[in-house]
């Protein structure tokens, strides 16, 4: 119980242009949970998340791996230690689908031996469903068929790193964005599996009914604040909805448990009630 | 898996090649001499005074020609696929960004204006030969300076501004060439000629040993280049979160592009399209990983370059074409054939 926390964020304020992107953000991250960002267009989630993982430095504030400032970390050591999954990734060389996947062994996973690489490289292939688009260039794939192949790369760089860093946070950006509904709940149960299995993970969503029935906490941003953070039901309300996007959608339960979800709409006018 | 086990069998097909092209270079030219009777003086029978006319043409003059050619086309080559796998753009070519460019309007410079200012300054002509392939080599290295000084804000370098600044500064430095051209006597016209075209033909061991020492340690640090730039072309946010040391990764790119470039331009003129067109084939024949990319374009450009100047030696012998000519012929093609090919399928 003295390990210093996986992740913690102190008081992250990034000023760009004298407009705060991102203002007074703290939060941990613990291992094991699935936590969701959500939040409006410009609400700052992505810019949180390029702090944490270290692409980009915060104005002010601190970010720390396992009590170690983030800028003090090399880079190979802090790739074993956190993965992140891109919005889009478009390549400007024909790689193969499965260079690229390979591409997150490369670094961290040179210490495996070949058959282990071979073994972490299949099942990657195999749980973001690629495996039958190993040999397939990767431009000439679609987006969404993209999107997994990223995913599976991911994967790889986090068995590879699991070797080295026994605590792993992993970022996914928007990941269910270019999905079909059947990937984005495969996604999503696997990054579930993941925090399962003692994964830190933080994905932003931009759908409330995905994020509501994944999360484990949600963390909601407004204006480069964190304006809410809690389960789902608690956090999830008429109010917040109206307030923080801007539309007066009222917040259902579904049938079994007390999961919140949002039914689009349009009032009697034919418009959405704002 | 495949590609590794196939890595060997495309590096040995290519090492052939290049010994393949140098066999040739040294055995033809105005004197033709065949090769068996190469191989008897290279493997040291050069006692045999009947021999010794070849042996002199090939000792000191086809064989540092040869070399001279393995060098600078596998020093181009390797600066295009180093350049193209930063800039992650395909087109790029250490000649389209500016720093051959660079490093040839400073040869222009010291052609045209050095005996002037050495007039000026009341010194004694003519300007010691070594200033020039100097210059030249300077030029480059401050032209691809002042690309990153131009493309780098707090720490980051910018590689698109820099693709598109260097892309600028070729543009000037071509007219400021050109300027220096119109003002030029006719032996300095000839000299122009040489260096915006590029030739092998004043290759001499002196040469030789002088670029050696530049372009083999850029050809020896190719083989730690290859994974980060791998996974850099997924981009730079990506090949950070792969624990890549991007900015490092960059800065020693550009240091080596530079060196290489610059001497080649200084041994050599301004060679373009080997480094575009070398690449681009192999990418086709072998894929696009670096690991394997990088050390097939210091073979495949060794041989092109030596395979060119074969051409350019024999096409109008006695008089040689230089040999710029000869790879924009084949470089040009490819190089509209690139951007048609690029533009149809996913650009939107």
């Amino acid at each position: 119980m003295s390990d210093p926390a996986l992740l913690t964020a102190r008081d992250l304020t990034v000023t760009v242009a004298g407009r705060d992107l991102v203002r007074d953000v703290s939060l941990g991250v613990e291992g094991g949970t699935l936590q969701v960002i959500v939040g409006p267009n410009g609400a700052g989630k992505s810019t949180l998340l390029r702090l944490l993982s270290g692409a980009l430095r915060p104005t002010r504030g601190t970010v720390a791996y396992a009590g170690a400032a983030i800028e003090t970390i090399p880079p190979w050591r802090l790739a074993a230690m956190r993965a992140v999954l891109p919005q889009a990734a478009r390549l400007a060389f024909p790689f193969a689908a499965a260079e690229v996947v390979r591409i997150g062994l490369d670094g961290i996973g040179r210490g495996l031996g070949a058959r282990d690489r071979a073994a972490i490289l299949a099942r990657a292939l195999e749980q973001a469903d690629v495996a039958h688009l190993a040999g397939r260039a990767y431009p000439t794939l679609s987006g969404g068929e993209q999107a997994r192949v990223q995913f599976a790369r991911v994967l790889c760089q986090l068995e590879a790193g699991r070797t080295v860093a026994a605590r792993q946070v992993l970022f996914l950006d928007e990941p269910t964005a270019s999905l079909d509904l059947r990937h984005q709940g495969a996604l999503l149960d696997a990054a579930a599996g993941l925090a399962a299995a003692g994964i830190a993970v933080v994905a932003i969503l931009h759908d409330l009914n995905l994020a509501a029935a994944y999360a484990d906490r949600l963390l909601v941003l407004d204006g480069g604040r964190l304006v809410a953070r809690g389960r789902p039901a608690e956090v999830l309300t008429d109010e917040l909805i109206a307030r923080v996007f801007g539309v007066r959608w009222p917040v259902g339960r579904v049938p079994e448990g007390d999961q919140p979800f949002l039914l689009p709409h349009r009032d009697v006018a034919g418009r959405t009630p704002t | 898996m495949s590609r590794r086990s196939t890595a060997p069998w495309v590096l040995g097909i290519l090492a052939a090649l290049v010994v393949s092209a140098a066999l040739l270079s040294v055995s033809l030219g105005a004197i033709r001499i065949p090769v068996e009777r190469v191989l008897a003086v290279l493997l040291g029978d050069g006692s045999d005074p009947a021999r010794a006319r070849d042996a002199l043409v090939i000792l000191s003059i086809r064989l540092p020609r040869t070399l001279l050619g393995l060098m600078v086309g596998a020093g181009l080559a390797v600066s295009g696929a180093l350049m193209q796998g930063l800039f992650r753009n395909p087109l790029a070519d250490p000649a389209l960004v500016g720093v051959s460019s660079g490093a040839g309007l400073a040869a222009a410079l010291i052609i045209v204006l050095g005996d002037r200012i050495l007039a000026h300054l009341g010194l004694p002509g003519p300007l010691p030969y070594a200033v020039l392939p100097a210059g030249a080599f300077l030029g480059g290295l401050g032209a691809t300076l002042i690309l990153y000084v131009l493309a780098t804000r707090s720490g980051r370098t910018a590689v698109a501004t820099m693709l598109l600044a260097g892309i600028a500064l070729g543009a000037l430095s071509g007219a400021l060439t050109g300027l220096l051209t119109f003002v030029s006597d006719d032996r300095q016209l000839r000299d122009l000629a040489f260096w915006s075209l590029g030739s092998l033909g004043g290759a001499t061991w002196a040469k030789v040993a002088a670029s050696a020492p530049l372009i083999l340690p850029v050809l020896a640090a190719v083989p730690f280049l290859g994974r980060g730039l791998n996974a850099l072309v997924l981009g730079e946010a990506e090949a950070f979160h792969l624990g890549v040391p991007v900015e490092r990764l960059k800065r020693a790119c550009i240091v080596l592009v530079a060196v290489a470039v610059g001497a080649s331009v200084a041994a050599a003129g301004v060679i373009g399209f080997v480094g575009l067109v070398v690449p681009h084939a192999l990418r086709l024949l072998i894929g696009p990983g670096h690991r394997l990319l990088l050390p097939a374009s210091a073979l495949l450009g060794g041989a092109f370059l030596i395979l060119a100047d074969v051409v350019a030696r024999l096409v109008a012998a006695p008089a040689e074409l230089p040999i710029g000519i000869v790879t924009a012929l084949v470089g040009a093609p490819v190089f509209l054939w690139l951007l048609l090919d690029r533009v149809r399928p996913d650009d939107v």
